[in-house]
């Protein structure tokens, strides 16, 4: 070997060095402000540690310098001075020391991994420090620290949901302002919507497609249905014990375990009383199931992006095709929106006349009782008059126009507007304080 | 430019020629390695001992050695520039220049501060410039030449102590020590048998010996050991933001450039004489002291604190960081 080819050796070697060396401290700091973004609750974006591989590379292309480094390489080598010796040799063409000094540098040996320091030591005993403290304090999940928590089935009470106030049809006039909620194009891939849906029905939020998650809620609709007839039978006396048996057995298939639970118990403890009872949270159950059928069914008509569809946090809802919904719980093209006013019914149906069933069977609506209000435990009637509005401030002229929003509502605005988790929390638990569950 | 052989060849007659000396001198292997640093580096040396301490014979046992001519000068107050240098003589044939002892290879200039300020300025002219001039005739001194002057430190009456100026010019300053005992028995023993102290056969010629000073002047220094070279006098110097509190406190004058040179060409000399083909670090911090310490001034307070210059070079040596 040459000493042209010695020396380039050694600075191969040297941005090895420094490329582990870059890449070793960029670590260190990534998991360093890793941890203290765990720390504080938050994660830190994947991205970032492409940082890594990054400043090994700028690390591995900066030059080395040929005095200093070829000095101090040596001395770390074990061939001392020699490679800086023969830099110079080499550059000013003193040959007489030339075959000297390669010959003592060959018997020497140098091996490029005695260029790692100290430094790289500490580095990557720093880093193996922070990766296990990272390992020691893993990541808070978004519920933990208040980002989007999907509301609990065992806090909803099983009483029905207020009938939705009808809110300003897509009149000019009385359409909203477009800054108070986003087109559909501005929303997050992600509806927060669907999963508030599936936590209703007892399904893991995310774990089926919105097509699935319409499905079960036209099954549950009709199981639903089917429930609260026969229930209303047994409230009469007029069921035989096997009746009784098919209920509980039927009631066993609801999809809730909070409603399946009370109303397998009211039936199980017999009699007419826990038999209305039980009727009654059906029914209450199942007009909530119906108003989320149908904005479903709103969601679907209108369209992803479409321009025509309805200027409210309804637009928000997830973009599921007609065809994905179930026979029943979709509605035709001519089916008007039930907050302008116009009742939305299903072919062949009667204004006035009981819904027609879903997938569970044909089982007809009950009338609405006179004061069903919607309250989720902790939260009370006040989220129901909920109106978007920055606090602080002077309502807008406008704002006398504005309709309230249900909880969910309020949850789907703020998290398209980009609203911190944290902040959704504050806002969630002010609203609980506000119902009475401190 | 040397070649390979040149390079081997100083190499092995240095070599042997501090083999031959070990067995006239003893207890003084340092004294003889400064001195032959001065004489590869082109330099002079001042030697400073008490008498007795065997200067002399060490100044005569390297010039044979080196197979070059020398001479002594006993330095005393009479002395005359022309002893020194030499003087024009009537002969048949008109003036005539005769030479004095300075032309010769290797000149042990002996207790050179016994010696008037213009004598010593002769012989110091003719050590910078390697020539001697006389009724307006130059005449080059012989090369290699090499000045090898002793002082006695303790005696101070009736002398005339070297001005800081010419003290500058000795490359490299010995301190002859006194022998530890074993030495000194062998001092006495050599002395004593047989036919006592017998000099060296020479080894070297001139010719070897200036083919060794172009090897040594042609040995590879890294850049970063000349910038280490003058922040070490630069570090001397009071005022500078890398001399250390001792230096600030206790130093007059700090080193001349020539104090950087020196540590170069002392470096080079050392790594040739250890038979390396590179200078390192340890080679400059070597001949940190011999090349410093006379060139350091200490102040009155020094002196009275008992802080001395080689007390303030180790100082230097440990404030600079090496490369």
């Amino acid at each position: 070997m040459d000493g042209q080819a010695i020396l380039q050796r050694v600075r191969v070697w040297g941005r090895v060095r420094n490329a582990v060396r870059t890449g070793l401290a960029a670590a260190v700091v990534l998991l360093a402000a890793s941890l203290f973004l765990r720390l504080g609750g938050q994660a830190s974006p994947s991205f970032v540690w492409l940082a890594i591989p990054m400043a090994a590379a700028v690390g591995g292309a900066w030059p080395v310098g040929d005095g200093g480094f070829l000095l101090r390489a040596g001395r770390q080598l074990g061939v001392r001075e020699r490679y800086a010796a023969l830099e110079i040799v080499i550059r000013e063409r003193a040959e007489a020391f030339l075959p000297f000094l390669i010959a003592e540098i060959a018997e020497a040996r140098p091996r490029g991994w005695r260029l790692l320091s100290w430094r790289e030591g500490a580095l990557a005993v720093g880093c193996v420090v922070l990766g296990a403290a990272l390992v020691v304090f893993p990541v808070r999940r978004s519920e933990e620290v208040g980002g989007e928590r999907p509301i609990p089935s065992a806090l909803v009470e099983v009483r029905p949901l207020a009938p939705m106030p009808e809110r300003p049809g897509p009149t000019p006039g009385a359409e909203r302002q477009v800054t108070d909620f986003p087109e559909l194009p501005d929303l997050l891939p992600h509806s927060p919507y669907a999963d508030l849906l599936a936590s209703l029905l007892g399904i893991e939020p995310g774990a089926v497609s919105p097509e699935e998650l319409a499905g079960k809620l036209a099954q549950e609709e009709g199981l639903l249905r089917s429930l609260a007839e026969r229930l209303r039978q047994v409230a009469s006396g007029r069921a035989s014990a096997a009746e009784r048996a098919d209920l509980v057995a039927l009631a066993r298939e609801l999809s809730r375990a909070d409603l399946r639970e009370r109303v397998g118990r009211l039936v199980e403890r017999g009699g007419e009383e826990g038999a209305r009872e039980a009727a009654e949270a059906v029914e209450a159950a199942l007009r909530t199931v119906e108003e989320l059928s149908q904005r479903v069914g709103e969601a679907g008509e209108a369209g992803p992006g479409s321009a025509s569809g309805p200027r409210t946090p309804l637009g928000e809802l997830p973009d599921l095709p007609d065809g994905a919904l179930p026979e029943g719980v979709a509605w035709d093209e001519g089916a008007e929106d039930p907050r302008t006013g116009a009742e939305r019914d299903q072919p062949g149906v009667e204004p006035g006349e009981p819904l027609a069933p879903g997938l569970g069977g044909g089982w007809p609506t009950l009338p609405a009782p006179d004061e069903p209000v919607p309250v989720v435990r902790g939260e009370g009637p006040v989220r129901a008059h909920l109106v978007p509005v920055i606090p602080g401030e002077p309502r807008s002229p406008g704002a006398e126009a504005q309709t309230p929003l249900t909880p969910q509502e309020v949850e789907v605005v703020l998290q398209s507007r980009g609203v911190p988790p944290e902040l959704r929390e504050v806002v969630r638990r002010y609203f609980e304080l506000v119902g009475g569950n401190p | 430019m040397i070649t390979r052989e040149d390079l081997v060849g100083a190499q092995e007659g240095f070599a042997l020629l501090r083999e031959k000396l070990a067995r006239v001198i003893v207890g003084q292997e340092g004294v003889v390695e400064v001195a032959l640093w001065a004489v590869l580096g082109r330099g002079h040396v001042l030697l400073e001992g008490v008498p007795g301490l065997g200067k002399t014979l060490l100044v005569r046992a390297v010039a044979r050695a080196l197979g070059l001519s020398f001479s002594r000068i006993q330095f005393t107050p009479d002395l005359m520039p022309a002893d020194i240098v030499g003087t024009n003589i009537l002969s048949g044939e008109g003036f005539r220049f005769l030479p004095g002892p300075l032309f010769a290879h290797v000149v042990l200039a002996d207790e050179v501060n016994r010696a008037t300020p213009k004598t010593q300025s002769a012989l110091l002219e003719a050590m910078q410039e390697g020539q001697a001039t006389v009724a307006g005739a130059t005449h080059p001194l012989p090369q290699p030449f090499t000045v090898l002057a002793t002082q006695n430190p303790i005696e101070m009456e009736g002398t005339y102590p070297l001005p800081e100026a010419q003290v500058d010019r000795f490359l490299f300053k010995a301190e002859v020590g006194f022998p530890g005992e074993a030495d000194l028995v062998e001092i006495v023993r050599r002395n004593t048998e047989g036919q006592g102290v017998v000099l060296p056969e020479p080894v070297l010629s001139a010719e070897g010996v200036r083919r060794a000073q172009a090897a040594v002047a042609a040995y590879p220094v890294p850049e970063p050991l000349f910038t280490y070279a003058a922040r070490l006098v630069l570090a001397t110097h009071p005022g500078h933001p890398l001399a250390p509190e001792a230096v600030r406190k206790y130093v007059q004058y700090g080193a001349s450039p020539r104090g950087s040179l020196a540590l170069i060409l002392g470096a080079k000399a050392r790594a040739f004489l250890a038979g390396r083909y590179h200078v390192g670090v340890e080679d400059v911090q070597a001949a940190l002291r011999p090349a410093l310490v006379h060139r350091i001034i200490p102040s009155f307070r020094a002196d009275a604190d008992g802080v001395t210059a080689a007390d303030l070079v180790e100082e230097v040596r440990r404030a600079v960081r090496a490369p």
